[in-house]
């Protein structure tokens, strides 16, 4: 039995191990997002640890149904949940808050020494909590394999557990520096657990109720003689515990640390709340649902104490006992994980490290080693408080003793977060007051009579404080209570708190009327950015702050380099970042010592916030409109520009053309008025001369007028190509052809190497010849006057047929090179000798190329001369026609 | 003794047609193809009148025009601006610099002739 019971133990945390690295690992990623709700329900379930699953039933038989009075509480709070628990919610996220100490700590002006205080607090009133589970594991180890093995504390399945838990939470818990990452395996696990301990109590109990007896009627019956006694017990036990129990019950339920961290710190959206507020309250029903059966059944049988259920199992068989066995592991490593998490963060983030950081002031800190650190110690302490102190109390009484410790805080949180005079002195006195009416009515009773704390409720026990006529519960609870509201409220209404704290009043209280993301530029301060920088890499480390400045000022649009000037947004953005590592009083602590800071007062805030609210949508809306106005301006701009543009140059190529026209028609009249008014005069071969000129002006002046002509057509699209499949060969054999004579009478010597490889394709026959023409045409125009040197080329280029001419002339200027095929450039060009075009020629073989969908340019040749080539496209279809 | 008169333009129909032109009216014509050659000719041969095209490679008529009225035995001579350039400030342009007459082309043979006939009179009386 015993190796049995360890192995499935091993089993059972190898597959919450197993279900949290999954989880982790993005498995069931849409399911669990879909199902939010559920899982964030039921991770609450973390409420009900071993206390309740062993707890419940021992303490029903001692004391009738005062144990529910622990679950009514939440219940009856639970309508209030969407009120509150929201609230608090949504402050957390937006000061990126996890933890219970980081919460008053934010509220109250970022003071380290409040967080101290808390952390201090909760340690003292959870850590015995977290003992007791550590306990029930190893009782209820003992009891499932029938061994003693407590004698060595080595032996003690105990040790194991701790140890487990302890990798576990620093695996799972500390993945990330930010603590404000939600932490998806560890809240699934305790969904899973949740679920799972539920099933167990449920079929525990079922077959407790319906296998031994027959129903809960049946065990009731049988009872008869006990029942008296039963409600003698009820009203022994003062009424007046209930409203207390209820009231620190429903507290408890988001001011202990594990519940702060799953209803909280790990809430995924508030709306999740609403199936929290109906399905946690079923849960505590249903796991409650068999305890009073149970509780009579096993007083009917002989089986009594915490570990009822152990014992009926133990007849039952191996099978009930796992089960059992497995239900109190999974309520008791619940709890232990989220507590020491919670626990784990404040005692390195509340107390370690701002005394690290004021010791070691340089070093750069590893504050994820520190928590993992931490969380170990914190279970370590757990541990030996098992060992030394707690291992003869009920698990029920130290749960109280939390609970009454926890809701000291209550007033500091809740009446925080609604009335803005609550002041630091406040909490300070409040709390402190509150923590000592508790160690007097609960601990010391509990140390002076050798912990004996076995009735369930605190001792009947004389303490200094001990109100006659309540019963000890009552008493601790309502004075604590009272002494620490007292002391709050009277010392926040006399506290005039600072500057910070009245500002973090206002955001905290009215967290709801500043919905919108207000740019916390309420820092009026400014420093360098090397010390932000140095600052955050001593947190982070270099890597993720390389990574998020990088990120900050892609966003923001700033160079560092240029303006190494940290504003006021940019301080605010460091700020949060080290809340999100190290808690904001922390954070505080660590901005404070770079920046220098004025004090804004608490009306600029009021302002600030008011504008944001009231202006902001306003602002937006005007910000829309000067946009699109912007916008608009701008359009208008550049369409006017163009249009100026395009004037222009309309202007200039008329007024080029008129002059290009002028040429030739001023030669023709000049000679037309002499033939007219001195032809007589004229020899014959003279008069022939001068017709013959005419003739020439004339076909330049036709030449020149279809060149515009054509051109005109290319540039408003009106030209269409006449595209058929030829070979580009076939091309310049013609053209060459054509000119053959001319370049030989011009002693040009004419190399032509053209691959016979290059595919048919899609073009317009006529204007490609056009275009070699023409390029041919300027390469003898330009090519060396003496020793003329033309060569051609054509081949294929990846999915492109080029083709290349090239003189060896005097080259042109590379700065030239991108003008030469504007229009008429030569022509404004008046450096040059004037060449006899119309000016228009390349400028229409650039049109032509384009339209192929190719492109045209010039290159300096090596050593002397200039290089033409234009390249078009492979068409496999008549790409003309399709528009 | 035969006026002497220059002819700088680029344009071969011009030239040929003009040079005939002067050449039956009894002048001694010249002829320069660009502003170089011209100003070659303005030092050889000392024109009385010039006639100047504008829009020519490497010196142009405005430059040419300049160095007439600074080169001390032809700074008196005549000179007329025949350009294609028919903007208003081009015009003003040339007659700023000292021309004696801007006409456009494309010109009348008569009125030119008729141009030049006053302006040598104008400078010989």
């Amino acid at each position: 039995m015993e190796s049995s019971i360890i192995i499935v133990s091993i089993l059972y945390l190898g597959l919450i191990f197993g279900l949290a690295y999954a989880v982790e690992k993005g498995w069931g990623k849409t399911f669990l997002t879909k199902q939010s709700g559920w899982v964030y329900a039921l991770s609450l379930g973390v409420y009900c640890t071993a206390w309740t699953f062993y707890g419940s039933i021992g303490r029903a038989q001692m004391s009738g149904i005062d144990f529910l009075a622990i679950y009514l509480g939440p219940t009856v709070m639970a309508p209030l949940w969407w009120i509150i628990i929201r609230k608090l919610v949504r402050i957390s996220k937006k000061h990126s808050i996890t933890s219970l100490s980081d919460f008053i700590g934010a509220r109250y002006g970022k003071r380290q020494s409040l967080t101290a205080l808390v952390a201090v607090v909760l340690l003292l009133g959870v850590i015995p909590y977290l003992s007791l589970q550590i306990k029930a594991i190893s009782e209820s180890l003992q009891i499932a394999s029938k061994i003693d093995v407590v004698s060595k504390w080595y032996l003690d399945p105990a040790v194991f557990i701790t140890i487990i838990m302890v990798c576990f939470v620093v695996f799972f818990g500390t993945r990330y520096l930010e603590t404000n990452k939600l932490k998806t395996g560890i809240v699934t696990v305790v969904a899973f657990e949740s679920v799972f301990k539920l099933v167990a109590f449920l079929l525990g109990g079922g077959f407790i109720v319906y296998g031994y007896f027959h129903g809960p009627s049946d065990i009731f019956a049988r009872s008869g003689d006990t029942l008296p006694n039963f409600y003698e017990n009820v009203q022994l036990s003062d009424s007046g515990d209930w409203f207390w129990l209820i009231l620190i019950s429903g507290l408890s339920v988001f001011l202990l640390p594990r519940q702060f961290q799953v209803a909280i710190a790990e809430n995924r959206q508030e709306q999740d709340l609403k199936k929290a507020m109906w399905v946690f309250p079923l849960y505590l029903l249903l796991i409650n649902l068999f305890v009073l059966p149970i509780a009579f059944a096993g007083t009917l049988t002989n089986h009594t104490g915490d570990y009822t259920l152990l014992s009926f199992a133990k007849e039952s068989g191996a099978f009930w006992v796992i089960l059992i066995y497995l239900g109190g592991l999974s309520a008791a490593t619940a709890m232990l994980i989220v507590s020491s998490l919670a626990l784990g963060q404040m005692l390195s983030n509340n107390l370690i490290l701002p005394n690290y950081i004021k010791k070691i002031p340089s070093k750069p800190i590893n504050v994820i080693r520190l928590r993992q650190i931490s969380i170990a110690i914190v279970l370590f302490l757990a541990y030996l408080y098992y060992q030394g102190l707690g291992k003869n109390e009920s698990l029920i009484s130290i749960g109280i003793v939390s609970f009454i410790a926890v809701s000291q805080l209550a007033p500091a949180i809740v009446i925080g977060s609604y009335w803005k005079k609550a002041s630091s002195t406040g909490v300070w006195t409040g709390v402190t007051a509150g923590m000592l009416v508790w160690f007097v009515t609960v601990i010391l009773p509990s140390i002076n009579h050798n912990y004996d704390l076995n009735i369930g409720t605190l001792i009947n026990l004389e303490n200094p404080l001990q109100i006659a006529g309540l019963s000890p519960t009552s008493n601790a609870i309502m004075l604590s209570l009272f002494c620490n509201l007292v002391c709050f409220i009277g010392f926040s209404v006399h506290s005039k708190p600072g500057v910070e704290e009245s500002n973090q009043a206002e955001l905290f209280v009215d967290v709801f009327k500043f919905t919108r993301e207000y740019e916390s530029n309420l820092y009026s301060g400014s420093t360098s950015f090397p010390n932000i920088q140095t600052l955050l890499i001593k947190f982070l480390g270099d890597q993720r702050t390389e990574e998020v400045l990088n990120r900050y000022a892609r966003i923001n649009n700033i160079d560092w380099k240029a303006n190494p000037q940290a504003d006021s947004r940019m301080i605010s953005y460091a700020e949060r970042l080290l809340t999100e590592a190290i808690g904001p009083a922390s954070a505080r602590i660590m901005i404070a010592s770079v920046v220098q800071e004025e004090d804004i007062s608490i009306n600029e805030v009021v302002n600030i916030l008011k504008e944001s609210q009231e202006v902001i949508s306003l602002n937006r809306q005007l910000k829309q409109q000067s946009i699109q106005l912007q916008a608009l301006t701008n359009d208008l701009q550049s369409a006017n520009d163009r249009l100026k543009k395009l004037s222009e140059i309309k202007d200039d190529f008329l007024y080029t053309v008129t002059h290009e026209l002028r040429t030739p028609l001023t030669s023709i009249r000049s000679q037309a008025e002499l033939l007219l008014d001195m032809g007589s005069e004229m020899e014959p071969d003279e008069e022939a001369r001068f017709l013959q000129t005419m003739v020439r002006d004339c076909e330049r002046l036709t030449r020149l007028i279809s060149d515009v002509l054509d051109l005109e057509k290319f540039e408003s699209g009106n030209q269409k190509l006449n595209v058929r499949k030829h070979h580009i060969n076939e091309v310049i054999d013609d053209v060459i052809g054509s000119m053959r004579q001319t370049i030989e009478g011009k002693d040009i010597k004419l190399d032509v190497n053209i691959s016979d490889a290059i595919p048919a394709t899609f073009f317009d026959y006529d204007r490609l010849v056009q275009v070699s023409t023409n390029l041919l045409s300027n390469a003898m125009k330009f090519c060396d006057q003496n020793n003329g040197h033309i060569r051609i080329s054509s081949y294929q280029v990846d999915k492109m047929i080029k083709v290349n001419v090239i003189d060896n002339g005097d080259g042109i200027d590379a700065e030239k090179a991108v003008r030469i095929f504007d229009k008429f450039y030569q022509a404004h060009n008046q450096m040059r000798k004037k060449p006899s075009g119309t000016g228009l020629g390349l400028a229409i073989c650039k049109n032509i190329v384009q339209l192929h969908g190719g492109k045209i340019y010039m290159q300096p040749e090596e050593p002397k001369g200039t290089r033409f080539s234009f390249e078009i496209p492979i068409y496999k279809t008549n790409f003309s026609q399709h528009g | 003794m035969a006026k002497k008169i220059l002819i700088v333009d680029d344009e071969p129909g011009i030239l040929m047609s003009l040079d005939f032109l002067f050449r039956k009216k009894g002048y001694d014509v010249f002829i320069a193809r660009d502003g170089k050659e011209a100003i070659e000719l303005l030092d050889k041969h000392e024109p009385d009148l010039t006639i100047l095209d504008i829009m020519m490679p490497e010196v142009d008529g405005y430059e040419v025009c300049t160095y007439i009225r600074q080169s001390a035995p032809i700074a008196n001579s005549g000179i007329i601006f025949l350009s294609a350039k028919s903007k208003k400030s081009d015009m003003e342009k040339g007659l700023e610099l000292g021309a004696d007459a801007y006409m456009t082309k494309p010109f009348s043979n008569r009125e030119l002739l008729e141009n030049i006939g006053a302006i040598i009179n104008e400078k010989t009386s």
